[in-house]
């Protein structure tokens, strides 16, 4: 299967299509809550559009990150247990695919939404150049998808799965209260979209080297 | 004298000369003097005369001056001056005009190898916006009673008055009588080129002839100024200057008037329900594909997020980050103009905009102005009017022989008399004697104009095509001139 076939597959299952439904949902309001209308010509849209897209691409990829970092071992489970073929054990040749399929529709969420961002960009005229604002969100999904994992497998280990639903927001939230509190674009999509930020990009990127070092293809050992 | 004695009388006068050279020294000019305004007199609300004098700084220092314009309610809000001072041994002069803004104080500083070298401040107590009459004369005193206590006499010296017709934007009056020293030529003509009333006051002695080239009449229009010859008493003096005066349509309403209108068009966003109904049709088009078409689907799903992505690019984007506009208006007096300059720049993007030249923006904000010419912040989607320094130039509307002439190169269009109304346009080269003309809508160059115009004053338009100069010529057609049509 090829990578777009399994994305087109992951994406088509009903956790992600309905997450990129509320995605366009949610941009789609925006857009229309921050573009002037009536005799006002200051169009401002981008600085809402732009890092409300890398915020909420950001929450996703650590949301589904965490949720396929989180997924059980096959011998945490017990000789009796029978995967269903969307979950894939930890681990396991399957589960790296379905890992590589779920960040490669993460990525096409990215794509899909970026006429948004485009518009807006070039309506509203920022000083952020069009490369920066197209590329923070990628990096934003591609590194924060890398943390769920390694958070998805953290609580694993520790015994605090049930925490997921609370640490996934808490992570986007603490982030954003970071760069506050430090003056910096490190961590938080909002305030990097807006900023371009080497400290954000490079931290980005490491975590999603970590992301695409768990997806690669490892020989599949007979049973 | 025994020549011990002598040696002794004069060691013992050692100490004495010691003395001497260190009061000598102590009594030295400070090291560095800042003087702001007519012979230190500040017209705040107007372009000032600013003059640093500094001896033996350090090479490469320079002068800072922050003007905090700010109010109670608004906070600080500073004008930066930054100067280069040559500096190095004997005496370093730095001479500019700056635009004084009503202000909560001045301070200055004169920094050189990393260190001040000097500083002082001016407080804004003191500060008066009312012109100055300036007095060459030895009899200041009987013009300053005949002026009454409402007016601000001042008495400089000859050497006293700037060459710079935008320095005498603060001076209602230059009163010449020879008595003093004689002015000389070019300060008097920058003077009234710029806008002051200069009075030759009686007969003038030899040593003044030469300003009779200027006084060859009782009135003589130059710029936005003019020349009197008066004789009398200094009370006949303060009454031509306060008529000629009132006769004139004050310089600040008329830019205020003229800034009331924007002078530029921003770029009109697409229609919001336009954007809404394609965003939405997009992302319908880009689930219904991804859900029902797989990998096929997911494909044409991105590939048309690339297309819509380029066509956004292609329409939504305004072609230019900045739009700029400006007008001039031009004050005819006699063959020469008094001409300021209004320019409007409206920015997409925030941006520091810069203006070679002095020249101040029109509303109280913060900004710098360097050997560089000037410099303001701006937010994204605002607009700064920036006013240029006034400056002399070629009238191209004059008045000869009960006609209206266009001395220029250029067209002069919509000409209008006020008072008699529409006059048509004016090839170059050609005049027209003024007529009673059908009244129309104005043109919207002028149209804020007018109600500050008195009567038989010419107004016309030159260069609309890149930003118009409206000429304005008070009172130059006399009732005389048209009722005899």
């Amino acid at each position: 299967m090829s990578l777009l076939a399994a994305a087109a597959s992951r994406l088509g299952r009903q956790d992600m299509l309905q997450g990129l439904t509320a995605l366009l949902a949610a941009l789609c309001l925006v857009l229309a809550m921050s573009w002037p209308g009536g005799g006002s010509v200051v169009n401002e849209s981008w600085s809402v559009v732009a890092p409300l897209r890398a915020t909420l691409l950001a929450f996703g990829a650590l949301a589904w990150g965490a949720s396929v970092g989180a997924r059980p071992r096959r011998d945490e489970m017990g000789p009796s247990y029978l995967p269903l073929p969307e979950s894939p054990p930890h681990g396991e040749p399957a589960w790296r695919r379905e890992v590589g399929a779920t960040l490669a529709a993460l990525l096409a969420m990215g794509v899909i939404t970026m006429p948004f961002d485009v518009l807006s960009h070039a309506a509203s005229y920022p000083r952020t150049g069009l490369g920066w604002s197209l590329a923070a969100p990628f990096l934003a999904t591609g590194g924060y998808f890398g943390l769920g994992l390694g958070m998805g497998r953290l609580t694993r280990v520790a015994g605090l799965g049930a925490l997921l639903p609370l640490a996934v927001p808490a992570v986007v939230a603490g982030a954003a209260w970071l760069d506050v509190s430090l003056g910096t674009g490190l961590a938080s999509p909002w305030f990097a979209a807006l900023v371009p930020s080497p400290l954000f990009a490079a931290a980005m990127a490491a975590l999603t080297a970590l992301a695409l070092w768990t997806a690669r293809p490892v020989r599949e050992v007979a049973a | 004298m025994n020549p011990v004695r002598r040696f002794a009388s004069r060691l013992a006068a050692l100490p004495l000369a010691v003395a001497l050279a260190a009061l000598a020294f102590a009594q030295a000019p400070p090291l560095v003097e800042l003087e702001l305004g007519l012979g230190g007199n500040v017209v705040v609300g107007a372009w000032n005369p600013l003059r640093v004098v500094a001896r033996d700084v350090p090479l490469g220092s320079r002068v800072e001056v922050t003007f905090d314009q700010g109010t109670l309610r608004s906070g600080e809000v500073p004008f930066r001056l930054q100067l280069p001072v040559s500096g190095g041994p004997g005496l370093s002069v730095v001479e500019r005009t700056v635009y004084v803004a009503p202000f909560a104080s001045v301070t200055w500083a004169l920094v050189g190898d990393g260190a001040v070298v000097a500083s002082g401040s001016i407080p804004g107590r003191g500060q008066d916006s009312r012109p100055l009459d300036v007095v060459l004369s030895r009899r200041s005193g009987s013009y300053a009673a005949a002026f009454g206590e409402s007016a601000r006499v001042v008495d400089v010296s000859a050497a006293q008055l700037p060459l710079a017709p935008e320095a005498y934007d603060g001076v209602r009056s230059v009163v010449v009588d020879g008595t003093a020293a004689a002015p000389r030529l070019e300060a008097v003509a920058a003077a009234a080129a710029g806008g002051a009333v200069v009075v030759v006051h009686g007969e003038m002695p030899a040593s003044h002839a030469e300003l009779r080239l200027l006084a060859a009449g009782p009135v003589m229009p130059l710029g936005a100024g003019a020349v009197l010859a008066v004789s009398g008493s200094p009370g006949d003096v303060a009454r031509a200057v306060e008529s000629f005066a009132a006769s004139r349509p004050a310089r600040s309403e008329l830019i205020a008037a003229a800034a009331a209108r924007p002078l530029v068009t921003p770029p009109a966003p697409l229609r919001q329900q336009v954007v809404v109904a394609a965003a939405v049709a997009f992302s319908v088009l880009a689930v219904t594909a991804t859900r029902l078409f797989g990998a096929p689907g997911l494909a044409s799903a991105l590939l048309l997020a690339v297309l819509v992505s380029g066509a956004a690019w292609l329409y939504a984007r305004p072609t230019e980050p900045e739009v700029v506009g400006s007008r001039t208006l031009a004050l005819v007096g006699g063959e020469l103009a008094h001409a300021t300059l209004l320019e409007e720049r409206y920015t997409l993007p925030a941006t520091t905009v810069r203006v070679a030249g002095p020249a101040r923006p029109l509303d109280a904000r913060s900004y710098v102005v360097d050997e560089g010419g000037l410099r303001v912040d701006l937010p994204g989607w605002r607009s700064v009017v920036l006013v240029a320094a006034p400056r002399v130039v070629d009238a191209q509307l004059g008045f000869e022989d009960g006609s209206i002439v266009n001395r220029g190169a250029t067209p002069l269009t919509d000409v209008l008399v006020v008072g008699l109304g529409p006059q048509g346009d004016l090839a170059p080269g050609a005049r027209a004697r003024p007529t009673s003309g059908e009244d129309g809508p104005p043109h919207e160059a002028y149209a804020s104009l007018l109600p500050l115009l008195p009567a038989g004053t010419v107004v016309a338009l030159s260069g609309c095509e890149v930003g118009c100069t409206v000429w304005l010529a008070p009172s130059l057609v006399a009732a005389g001139d048209w009722e005899e049509m």
